[in-house]
């Protein structure tokens, strides 16, 4: 009888000890998988704006980070199913009502969540769903670039593209807010671009969504005294890029169309 | 009275016909210019303005008219000329985005839709449409314009489209009819656009935000609070949607610049071959009808001549007989040789329809490859918040 329960009392200790490795093997997996994310969205951000990127290898890298985004929000998704808490990570990539305390219930937490928690998780769900249609449209947008004729290819294009990484929408506390007009950012569940090849961006066509940045043109260009409201506002969206391409490439733009327009 | 009567109902129906904007026609001239924006426009003010593929129209009952065009072709302009009409109002600084949209694509504010009513290289008529989002039609109106070929000679050194003339027109009306509107129509006008596509995504939420009357005009009931959760939720799908249309835009401007040359190039060869072509037959014309003047003289001179006349001019009559026929069957012979330019005419349409088959295929293809995968998306995403719209108030809503 003594052994029995020696057994029992063995055994009872054995599931609770796997059964807290799998926890915490679920959290490390989340851990190690953000973490990536984070550094691959940095390297790509960096790797984008230095231009060392080919079409090919875009849309590859793109594909690679839908990959981990997936991940980290499936992540999320068991963890939060297994009622397991996140204060354990300093950086929450889940949606904040799924971090707090440890529940120590073995009942169905799931039909037991409150609406705000079942509306978090759904906005995660959202939020990853617009990451990943932000990753497909990028991949397209490539497509584009990369099939565009070879004088079309030279002269123009790339304009507004680039812009933040929509990383699914899986930061603690977002919940699907993103979206208004103008607010072009490099983080959150942002679109990842906006407007393809020299198409100004749509919604930021005659000042809508404008950025910030450096000045600079180029020496052949004029002081723009005669610039009507086109050409002008075209001289300010070169002057104000970032990016060496994309300001290239305006400019070149610039001087197309004040061409066409003698 | 029953006169005036009479009078006055034509004026009526003119009155009628300008208040619906149907039926109005204008002869474009080619010297019109594209009228731009002196000022800037405030941003709110600004209304983004999609243009549909357009209606490629028939192609015209006459053999003859219809030499050398094929379905293909018009496919392949339906296509190109919204670009060009995209890319004229681009430039006028009075509008926001302009984008080229597939047809039947909710959710612009002001929509463009255009039916190819001619179009053979030396003339083109466009029937076009405008109506913004609360339904109000801005106007339907024709537009025609004809250009010679030697238009295309220079056109061709400057990239500039022939028939510039006519889409300035188009953007000109646009414009003109947008300057009738207040401030406060065209906020309007944005405001049922948003809440048109948010009525859309989660119907629960937005549907009765806006409404529409009996004659079809969409109306803002209210607002949603500018922290409204689920309105952020939809305008991030709705900015999803505008990188959308902006993608199929780089699909569109890609076919666009790979029909520019071989589209002016048919264009050019076409009306050149027409031209030969006329001169022939106004040559054979004008042969024939000499001819005929000749043997007609002669004859008069027969029956009308007195004695000593017919005497006289024998030899006369003899040789405008015989030269009277002699250019009646050059007059024939000539008119064979418009044979083969009609043969030349008809090769350059099988040639260009050809070019252009694959291109419209393809960007056929990649559109609804990309609409196809956005439409199944959608319905993820409105499934989504309509689950989110009952777990943040308890409202299961209406079922689907």
């Amino acid at each position: 009888m003594c052994i029995a329960r020696f057994i029992v009392t063995l055994l009872t200790l054995f599931l609770a000890f796997a059964a807290g490795a799998g926890q915490e093997a679920l959290l490390n997996r989340l851990q190690v998988d953000h973490e990536a994310l984070i550094a691959a969205q940095r390297d790509y951000q960096r790797q984008r704006e230095q231009g060392t990127l080919g079409a090919a290898e875009t849309a590859d890298y793109a594909d690679y980070l839908a990959r981990l985004r997936e991940r980290v929000s499936q992540d999320c998704l068991m963890l939060d199913r297994a009622d397991i808490r996140l204060r354990l990570l300093d950086e929450s990539p889940c949606p904040a009502s799924l971090s707090g305390v440890v529940k120590p219930t073995t009942i169905d937490q799931r039909s037991e969540q409150t609406s705000a928690e079942r509306t978090a998780t759904m906005d995660a769900e959202l939020n990853a769903g617009l990451g990943e249609f932000d990753e497909m449209l990028l991949r397209e947008q490539e497509r584009v670039k990369a099939a565009a004729p070879r004088s079309e290819a030279g002269g123009s294009g790339g304009a507004g593209s680039g812009q933040g990484e929509g990383d699914g929408g899986a930061e603690g506390g977002q919940t699907g807010d993103a979206g208004e007009s103008g607010d072009v950012t490099g983080s959150g569940d942002q679109p990842v671009s906006r407007g393809v090849g020299d198409r100004p961006p749509s919604g930021a066509a005659g000042g809508r969504g404008t950025q910030t940045g450096a000045r600079g043109r180029p020496a052949d260009i004029p002081d723009g005294s005669d610039d009507d409201l086109v050409a002008r506002q075209m001289r300010e969206a070169a002057e104000k890029e970032k990016n060496p391409e994309l300001k290239k490439k305006l400019w070149e733009e610039y001087r197309k169309y004040k061409q066409g327009a003698r | 009275m029953a006169s005036r009567y009479l009078l006055c109902f034509p004026l009526l129906l003119i009155l009628l016909a300008g208040c619906s904007g149907i039926g109005t026609h204008r002869n474009v001239n080619n010297d019109e210019q594209v009228q731009k924006s002196e000022t800037e426009i405030s941003e709110d003010q600004l209304l983004d303005v999609w243009i549909e593929l357009f209606d490629p129209g028939a192609l015209p009952d006459d053999k003859e008219e219809a030499s050398g065009l094929s379905t293909e072709i018009r496919e392949a302009e339906a296509r190109y000329m919204p670009l060009q009409l995209r890319d004229t109002m681009e430039k006028t600084g009075y509008w926001g985005a302009v984008r080229v949209v597939p047809q039947g694509t909710e959710g612009g504010e002001l929509l463009v839709r255009g039916v190819i009513v001619v179009s053979d290289g030396e003339n083109l008529e466009l029937a076009i449409t405008a109506l913004d989002a609360s339904g109000r039609e801005w106007f339907s109106s024709t537009y025609e314009a004809e250009v010679s070929v030697e238009a295309y000679q220079g056109a061709g050194q400057y990239g500039q489209e022939v028939f510039q003339a006519l889409y300035n027109a188009i953007a000109n009306d646009l414009a003109a009819h947008r300057a009738t509107l207040a401030a406060e129509d065209i906020v309007n006008v944005r405001r049922v656009a948003a809440l048109r596509f948010a009525a859309d995504l989660a119907p629960d939420a937005f549907a009765s935000y806006i409404q529409r009357g009996e004659d079809g005009r969409a109306t803002v009931m209210r607002l949603p609070a500018l922290d409204d959760p689920m309105y952020r939720r939809v305008n991030a799908i709705r900015e999803r949607d505008f990188l959308l249309i902006d993608t199929l835009n780089g699909h569109f401007d890609n076919f666009y610049h790979e029909m520019q040359d071989p589209y002016e190039q048919w264009r050019k060869t076409r009306g050149e071959e027409l031209a030969a072509m006329r001169e022939i037959q106004r040559q054979a014309r004008n042969r024939k009808l000499a001819g005929a003047a000749a043997i007609l003289g002669a004859i008069a001179i027969e029956v009308l001549g007195g004695d000593s006349t017919r005497a006289s001019t024998g030899s006369l009559r003899n040789v405008m007989i015989v030269g009277g026929a002699y250019a009646i069957k050059t007059g024939f012979d000539k008119d064979s040789e418009t044979t083969i330019h009609r043969d030349a005419i008809e090769e350059l349409g099988e040639s260009f329809s050809s070019e252009t088959r694959p291109l419209v295929v393809e960007v056929e293809g990649e559109t609804h490859e990309l609409t196809g995968s956005a439409e199944v998306q959608y319905s993820k995403w409105r499934a989504l918040l309509k689950s989110i719209y009952a777990s943040e108030t308890g409202l299961t809503g209406t079922d689907d």
